[in-house]
C-alpha cells in the first residue's frame, strides 16, 4: 500500500489516541497478520464509499477497550457495557473522519458510514472488494490495538 | 450564566464527552441537554430556549448539516449560534456549514482548549446580549 495513506492512518490514529485518549501510541507500528487480530474480541468498522473505498476497522481486548473508554471519559469503567462499545466505536469513527480529511488533501475523496461494533471470539470479516489491505499493530501505554485498512483508489 | 445548550450526537460517549469539555472550558449553563439525532435536537428546540447548539454532522435520521440549516430557515431571534463538532474537516463540509450559517467548525478528535477557542466569541457575544 502506498507509504502517504500509510503515514496518513499512521497520523490519524496517534493523534486521535494522543489528543482523546492521553496514550501515546508508538508512531512506528508493525505490519501483522490479519490471523493477529483474532485476539481482539472487539472490532468497529467505518465503511468508505466513493471515489475511494474501502473499510477502516479497528481492533482492541475488552480491557483495552474500557482503558479507552475511562480515559475518553475521565472516570472509571469496569465493564464492557455499553459506553464501552459506543466509545470504541467513536475512536473508529475519529480515525475514518481524521483519515478522510487527509486524504483529501491528497485528491483522494470519499463518504463514511456510522460505525458499527462488534464484540464476539475467534470472528473473522471477509470483505467483497480486491482492494489492498494493510493491518497495523500500535503499542503505547502497556496496551496493544490493531488498525486495519482495506482501501482502493 | 448562560442559559441552556444542546448536544447532538449519535454516540452517548462523546456526548458526556463534549458536556465535560464545556465545563473544562470554564462555561457555566444552566442546563445541558442532549440530542441523538436532528429530528430530536429540533424538538427539544421546539420546548427549550437555548443559548448554544453543538452538533456532529454524521448521525443516523438526521444529519448536522441538514439540522443547521433547518435552524437557520426558523430564523429565531436572536438567532441560535450552531457550533459543528465532528471527525470531519474536509475543505467542502466547512464550506457546506459556513452556507448554512455555522458559527464555527471544530474536528474531532479536539483538546478543551480548541473548543474554548471556538466558543469564546460565539458566548460572550451572546452574554452581551
Amino acid at each position: 500500500m502506498d507509504d502517504g495513506i500509510i503515514r496518513s492512518i499512521v497520523e490519524s490514529t496517534t493523534d486521535v489516541f494522543s489528543t482523546m485518549i492521553s496514550i501515546e501510541l508508538d508512531k512506528n507500528p508493525a505490519p501483522k497478520a490479519e490471523s493477529d487480530l483474532q485476539q481482539c474480541q472487539i472490532m468497529a468498522m467505518v465503511g468508505l464509499a466513493g471515489r475511494s473505498m474501502g473499510i477502516l476497522s479497528f481492533h482492541c481486548t475488552p480491557q483495552t477497550g474500557i482503558t479507552i473508554t475511562s480515559n475518553m471519559l475521565g472516570s472509571p469503567v469496569t465493564t464492557l457495557d455499553d459506553d464501552v462499545k459506543d466509545a470504541v466505536g467513536e475512536v473508529a469513527n475519529m480515525i475514518a473522519g481524521n483519515f478522510k480529511t487527509r486524504m483529501s488533501r491528497l485528491g483522494q475523496s470519499f463518504d463514511l458510514s456510522v460505525p458499527t461494533v462488534v464484540v464476539g471470539e475467534r470472528f473473522s470479516t471477509r470483505t467483497m472488494t480486491d482492494a489492498p489491505t494493510v493491518v497495523l499493530q500500535f503499542q503505547g501505554g502497556g496496551h496493544t490495538v490493531y488498525v486495519k485498512l482495506n482501501y482502493k483508489t | 450564566m448562560l442559559g441552556n445548550v444542546l448536544i447532538v450526537d449519535d454516540s452517548a460517549v462523546m456526548r458526556k464527552i463534549v458536556a465535560k469539555s464545556i465545563i473544562q472550558a470554564g462555561y457555566v449553563f444552566a442546563r445541558v441537554l442532549e440530542a441523538s439525532d436532528g429530528y430530536e435536537a429540533l424538538h427539544q428546540i421546539s420546548q427549550n430556549r437555548f443559548d448554544l447548539v453543538l452538533t456532529d454532522v454524521n448521525m443516523p435520521n438526521m444529519d448536522g448539516l441538514e439540522l443547521a440549516r433547518i435552524i437557520q430557515e426558523m430564523n429565531l431571534d436572536p438567532p441560535l449560534p450552531v457550533v459543528i463538532i465532528t471527525t470531519e474537516g474536509t475543505e467542502d463540509k466547512i464550506h457546506e456549514a459556513e452556507g448554512y450559517g455555522v458559527r464555527a467548525y471544530l474536528t474531532k478528535p479536539f483538546a478543551p482548549a480548541q473548543l474554548k477557542a471556538k466558543l469564546g466569541p460565539i458566548l460572550d457575544e451572546r452574554q452581551e446580549a
